[in-house]
């Protein structure tokens, strides 16, 4: 499967997704002009991954999609839960992903969002905090 | 007053008055817990205008797009202003949402932030979603106005405020 790499603006994250590697990142600032547009091909990505997981029944090693945000708008929170569930779903299937969710010490505002996001999962979150 | 911008927003001029602002924040604001608030309010007031008024414009394009943002402090609050135009057919499901936030406890807002995340619902922006997420992390009462201009517009006037301490 093709690895999605967008590369981060000062008001859009990077992504990586890259299956082949195994590494799942999401870090920056997340406001983008238009929320569908910028997060729809990475829905898309995540769909198929979680698709082609599901039918395969298990995957080569746990994924973990590390995420870190400075900061992310209302508007693209619905889209990070979207994501989360299709992940989520892999979980519910015993196929073993977790979230990391980083987060820097002066920063509570974002580990509060990502125990927001975890109260609405069940798959495993771990908290990381940094200097 | 740490910003004040009237006139036609777009994302660049967001951008520019984010930017802007998170300068002058480093140097009025010692604590970094604030400053991540102030931060986080702001943008969701500017993208709530920008939102606002394309879903207004979609309606109505011949609706003003003229806008107006501030924020200010004095030693005991960071003060938002926020002002657009709105068709009245808008504002009484807005004052409903506003008024619905306000009734409610902290962990009521938590639970109405769960529901409006796990609603189904996708849109590229969600004003319900940026109220109560504000009304959050405000920890204060959201304020709103609407001065009705004619039969088809109305100018909505949006404030909240969040504690210096």
């Amino acid at each position: 499967m093709q690895a999605l790499i967008i590369a981060g603006t000062e008001s859009s994250p990077n992504i990586i997704f890259d299956a082949e590697k195994n590494i799942f990142e999401m870090k920056g600032e997340s406001r983008p002009e238009n929320a569908k547009a910028f997060y729809d091909p990475v829905i898309e990505w995540m769909k198929n991954f979680c698709t082609e997981a599901l039918q395969k029944g298990s995957l080569k090693e746990k994924v973990v999609l590390c995420v870190f945000f400075d900061y992310f708008s209302s508007s693209s929170a619905k889209y990070l839960m979207n994501i989360f569930a299709r992940l989520d779903e892999l979980h519910k299937n015993n196929i073993p992903v977790e979230i990391k969710w980083i987060y820097s010490e002066i920063d509570i505002e974002m580990k509060e969002s990502g125990e927001e996001f975890k109260k609405l999962l069940t798959l495993p979150f771990k908290f990381e905090v940094v200097k | 007053m740490l910003l004040a911008f009237t006139g036609e927003f777009d994302m660049k001029i967001i951008n520019a008055l984010i930017t802007s602002v998170k300068i002058k924040l480093k140097e009025v604001e010692q604590i970094t817990r604030i400053q991540k608030r102030v931060y986080y309010i702001m943008v969701e007031c500017l993208e709530g205008i920008l939102g606002s008024y394309e879903t207004t414009a979609k309606a109505n394009p011949k609706v003003n797009p003229f806008s107006i943002f501030t924020l200010s402090r004095d030693a005991d609050y960071y003060y938002f202003i926020s002002g657009n135009y709105v068709l009245n057919e808008y504002m009484d499901s807005q004052k409903m949402m506003i008024d619905k936030i306000n009734a409610l406890n902290a962990e009521g807002k938590r639970e109405l932030f769960r529901q409006c995340m796990t609603d189904g619902k996708i849109n590229n922006y969600s004003a319900d979603l940026a109220l109560v997420d504000i009304a959050i992390k405000s920890n204060n009462t959201l304020e709103y106005e609407f001065k009705k201009v004619d039969s088809n517009t109305s100018f909505y006037i949006f404030q909240v405020k969040i504690k210096v301490k």
